[in-house]
């Protein structure tokens, strides 16, 4: 099967996709680099078998299945870098960065979506599923945009430093909470976007975990998924921010 | 296997093949986690009773069955293999 490659840069880090299908290319054409201009030495690509049976179970094409298949080796990829892609909304509220995280289903993107209609162009996205958080010193954290936006496909191409993380759980009451971190370690965990190849990448990836713990505020916010719900957020995060 | 430690908790996580016959990611508590730091270190049964009983001041004999419990359960899901003293 012939291979087609082009150069990704993800969070200025430069990586080869190595792409078996035609149109797997088309969600990372904003963020490719000319190989001419690159000195990249690590290749990335989808395992075929993978490829095939998310193919199958997904009822999709084999190009958008090659597509989200390169979400976990690039995920992996990243972590060697104090790099990670993670699984959230993250959007720029007010000119301050936030990523808004919890498990598919929970309510990521309505929140964003109450959001924006409450605020308008105060609330903007960077990354409608999976941006990249980038540790740039001990304590601060970017976020920067990725090729992995989600159904919606909400995409931008601002970068800014994360000044907090907002887990959401779904429930009949609205509630924001500052909860004890160490309750938080699993739920963070479980939204960095990597295959555990090794050992190795399961420590980066658990000291990106520590790092974001320790030095970003996270807060835990149940709601009930209405604009009042996003009202009661966005004033929080105003409070929070003076 | 991986036994990683983050703020302050215990995880085994499998990696590679592992993740086929393993979940992802189990919490352990500090007790647990201790363990199987001791035995990832080699260390054999008797010893990790001895050295608990010293961590949290406790008479050996109160604290063998659980220990042993515990590690039975670790070796009969495959996160250990058999230690010796047993």
């Amino acid at each position: 099967m012939n291979t087609k490659e082009i150069v990704v840069v993800l969070a200025e880090t430069e990586m080869a996709f190595r792409l078996h299908f035609a149109g797997t290319e088309m969600p990372f054409l904003c963020y490719e680099r000319e190989r001419e201009r690159t000195s990249v030495r690590t290749y990335v690509k989808a395992d075929l078998k993978k490829v095939y049976e998310y193919k199958k179970e997904n009822r999709c094409s084999e190009w958008y299945a090659e597509y989200c298949c390169l979400m976990n080796e690039a995920g992996n990829v990243l972590l060697q870098s104090d790099r990670v892609l993670f699984h959230g909304v993250a959007m720029i509220y007010k000119g301050r960065g936030y990523v808004l995280t919890a498990p598919s289903g929970t309510g990521k993107t309505t929140q964003f979506r109450n959001l924006h209609a409450i605020y308008g162009e105060e609330c903007r996205i960077i990354s409608g599923d999976k941006p990249v958080l980038r540790r740039m010193s001990e304590d601060e954290f970017w976020i920067y945009p990725s090729p992995w936006n989600g159904k919606e496909n909400w995409a931008g191409n601002e970068i800014i430093r994360l000044h907090a993380v907002v887990w959401l759980e779904q429930g009949n009451k609205n509630l924001i909470e500052k909860p004890d971190i160490s309750d938080m370690v699993l739920p963070c965990l479980s939204q960095i976007i990597y295959s555990a190849p090794d050992p190795r990448t399961v420590h980066e990836a658990c000291r990106m975990t520590e790092w974001l713990l320790r030095h970003v505020p996270i807060y835990k916010f149940t709601n009930t998924g209405d604009l009042q719900s996003s009202k009661m957020l966005g004033d929080f995060l105003d409070r929070e921010a003076e | 296997m991986s036994l990683e430690r983050v703020c302050g908790t215990y995880l085994l996580i499998a990696s590679g093949d592992a993740l086929q016959r393993f979940e992802y990611v189990r919490v352990l508590n500090d007790t647990g986690g201790e363990i199987m730091a001791m035995a990832a270190e080699g260390k054999d049964t008797e010893d990790v009773i001895h050295e608990i009983s010293i961590l949290y001041e406790m008479d050996e004999e109160d604290i063998r069955p659980g220990i042993r419990s515990f590690i039975d359960e670790m070796e009969t899901i495959g996160y250990l293999l058999p230690m010796k003293g047993e």
